[in-house]
């Protein structure tokens, strides 16, 4: 039932357009909205792949219109920001990796916590030093645009709630805030099935996109890509359920070097960049129409 | 006023009162000793005790008042997204001090008899739970929920123990369907209410033990908020984040609720640890790999 609800309101979509703004949704339009207009229009392939995919069940021009200024700020964001996002994965990524890959708790747990992302930051500040721990992870190769279609498709109620948290992490004022956000939008963006399989890593992997939340909201320019982490988390759970489905076992370390992969593949690539945001505006924006129409009452009999 | 200051102001109203009082009672019995899961029995079984004797403590219960008034903080932020919505970031301010005094409204409302909702609802609650999943899909997301708390206590740093309590809200959700669209709804504000909670138990070395009560508190007000909408009253967040409120009051303010709370947690994270126990035998194997 909370399913086809969900998908009601997505066909819904176009005619209740405009009819809330979430909580800084508006900030967050208009910091994109007609920025760079018409300037990618040839460059992102995702305006094509929009209008294709809601062609005839999306009807409301004013929803497309939307739907391509949103790419196109959000295009112009990470066109921007490219460059040090791409700085910020080469550190992130084996920070993340270490954090995931060490034990919760005792005095590696208080190093972790506490200094690598200390030591993250200066990094980043000073652009000082590649992280030594770099060459410890092997980035897979074997998989290679396997992601290519995630940004399509119908999202569940808990991807959208994952993506819903993500950006309040991503604008909130608080710290601790921001990660206690990150760390719901993390369980939210594991599937039923994932669940099942990744339940014993659950916990690092929180604390993984604890830590690289905190990486990315330390510089404002950075900050909105905190919105790309539910689509990190989602592909390192894909990644280490094919692991398992191929026999292989699923252990803390391979856990923390796919992060680890991931984490850099979506942080240094643009396109890749602007295709985890972009989704997650749409989400946000959906799952904010859904908190704010009044709930339906129960069938009774 | 700023949000922040909304919520000390919360804060503050309960902390001049107890904390005190709580050092002057543990001090001596608990300094040094704050240290994994002995400190954690040693706490719990002392309120055991209490609960034994059906004892009031009143210290605890104001602790427990103090929590469920640091959950209601999580409307400050509601205020603030219907005032953005009807005047900008003007409407924004006004909203979050609107929603702070909402607040205060409804902190007059939480219970002021001692254990005023005392039983009131846990043979409902009981049955709640058995009718909404199935007892064996259950153990394994209830297991890691307990054992997120038991992360959070331990946690060396306010942002991850916050990143772990946050990560509960969507397993509530999973585990009790029914109330799963409430949840979706309010969850902005149930994080908050729940991470303000956290950050106050983990102020003290003589509260933070009772972090590992929250998953308790999370699922009870879960099948709260799934019992009001199979009664007809669908759950807003501001209905929400006062169900998390009085849960809060209910289960941190009473030695028997929290010692059954710890009781079930220490049980759930034990088997969750069992349940990992092949895995961890395979990182062993990995680590002497490496």
């Amino acid at each position: 039932m909370a399913t086809r609800n969900y998908e009601e309101e997505f066909e819904l979509e176009g005619e209740l357009e405009g009819e809330f703004e979430f909580e800084g949704e508006g900030e967050f339009e208009s910091e994109f909205e007609g920025e760079f207009e018409g300037e990618f229009e040839s460059e992102f392939e995702m305006e094509g792949e929009f209008e294709g995919e809601y062609e005839g069940e999306y009807e409301s021009e004013e929803f497309l219109r939307r739907l391509r200024g949103i790419a196109r700020g959000v295009g112009g964001f990470v066109r921007r920001a490219a460059p040090i996002l791409r700085q910020v994965a080469r550190v992130a990524a084996p920070v993340v990796g270490r954090v995931v890959g060490t034990a919760l708790g005792g005095p590696a747990g208080a190093m972790i916590g506490g200094r690598l992302g200390s030591l993250a930051q200066r990094a980043l500040s000073e652009s000082e030093f590649e992280f030594e721990a770099e060459g410890e992870f092997e980035y897979e190769g074997e998989f290679e645009g396997e992601f290519e279609m995630e940004s399509e498709g119908p999202m569940t109620q808990q991807e959208a709630m994952a993506e819903l948290m993500a950006s309040v992490a991503a604008r909130t004022q608080s710290e601790a805030e921001a990660e206690a956000m990150i760390g719901a939008a993390t369980s939210a963006s594991l599937s039923r099935v994932d669940r099942a399989s990744l339940r014993r890593m659950l916990p690092h992997l929180v604390r993984g996109t604890a830590v690289l939340t905190r990486i990315l909201r330390r510089r404002r320019i950075t900050r909105p890509a905190v919105r790309a982490v539910p689509t990190i988390v989602r592909r390192t759970a894909t990644s280490l359920a094919r692991r398992a489905a191929a026999g292989q076992p699923v252990t803390r370390r391979a856990a923390a070097r796919t992060m680890a992969t991931q984490t850099r593949r979506v942080l240094s690539s643009p396109r890749t960049c602007a295709a985890a945001i972009q989704r997650n505006v749409r989400a946000t924006r959906t799952a904010a129409r859904a908190t704010t129409r009044r709930p339906a009452p129960p069938v009774r009999g | 006023m700023s949000r922040a200051m909304l919520e000390y102001e919360l804060e503050s109203e309960m902390e001049g009162e107890w904390e005190g009082e709580w050092e002057g009672e543990w001090e001596g019995e608990w300094e040094g000793e704050w240290e994994g899961e002995y400190e954690a029995e040693e706490f719990f079984g002392r309120l055991a005790s209490l609960a034994r004797r059906a004892a009031q403590n009143p210290m605890l219960r104001r602790v427990g008042l103090a929590a469920a008034r640091t959950a209601l903080g999580g409307l400050g932020s509601l205020g603030s997204a219907v005032g953005r919505q009807l005047g900008g970031a003007q409407g924004a301010d006004w909203g979050r001090r609107l929603g702070g005094a909402a607040g205060r409204y409804l902190t007059a409302r939480l219970p002021q008899a001692e254990y005023e909702f005392e039983g009131e609802y846990e043979g409902e609650y009981e049955w709640e739970f058995e009718e909404e999943l199935n007892p064996i899909r259950r153990v394994y997301p209830d297991a890691l929920m307990e054992h997120l708390g038991h992360a959070a206590t331990e946690a060396e740093s306010e942002a991850e123990a916050e990143a772990f309590i946050g990560a509960m809200i969507p397993m509530a959700a999973r585990l009790i369907p029914r109330a799963a669209p409430a949840i979706m709804r309010s969850a902005p504000q149930l994080i908050r209410g729940l991470a303000g909670v956290t950050r106050l138990l983990r102020r003290s070395p003589a509260t933070r033990q009772l972090v590992r009560t929250l998953p308790q508190v999370v699922r009870r007000t879960a099948a709260s908020l799934a019992r009001q909408t199979a009664q007809g009253r669908p759950a807003t967040p501001q209905t929400a984040v006062r169900t998390l409120a009085r849960q809060t009051a209910r289960v941190v303010g009473s030695p028997q609720q929290a010692v059954q709370a710890y009781r079930r947690s220490r049980a759930l994270d034990q088997r969750h640890h069992q349940s990992v126990g092949p895995a961890a035998a395979a990182v062993r194997r990995g680590a002497v790999a490496m």
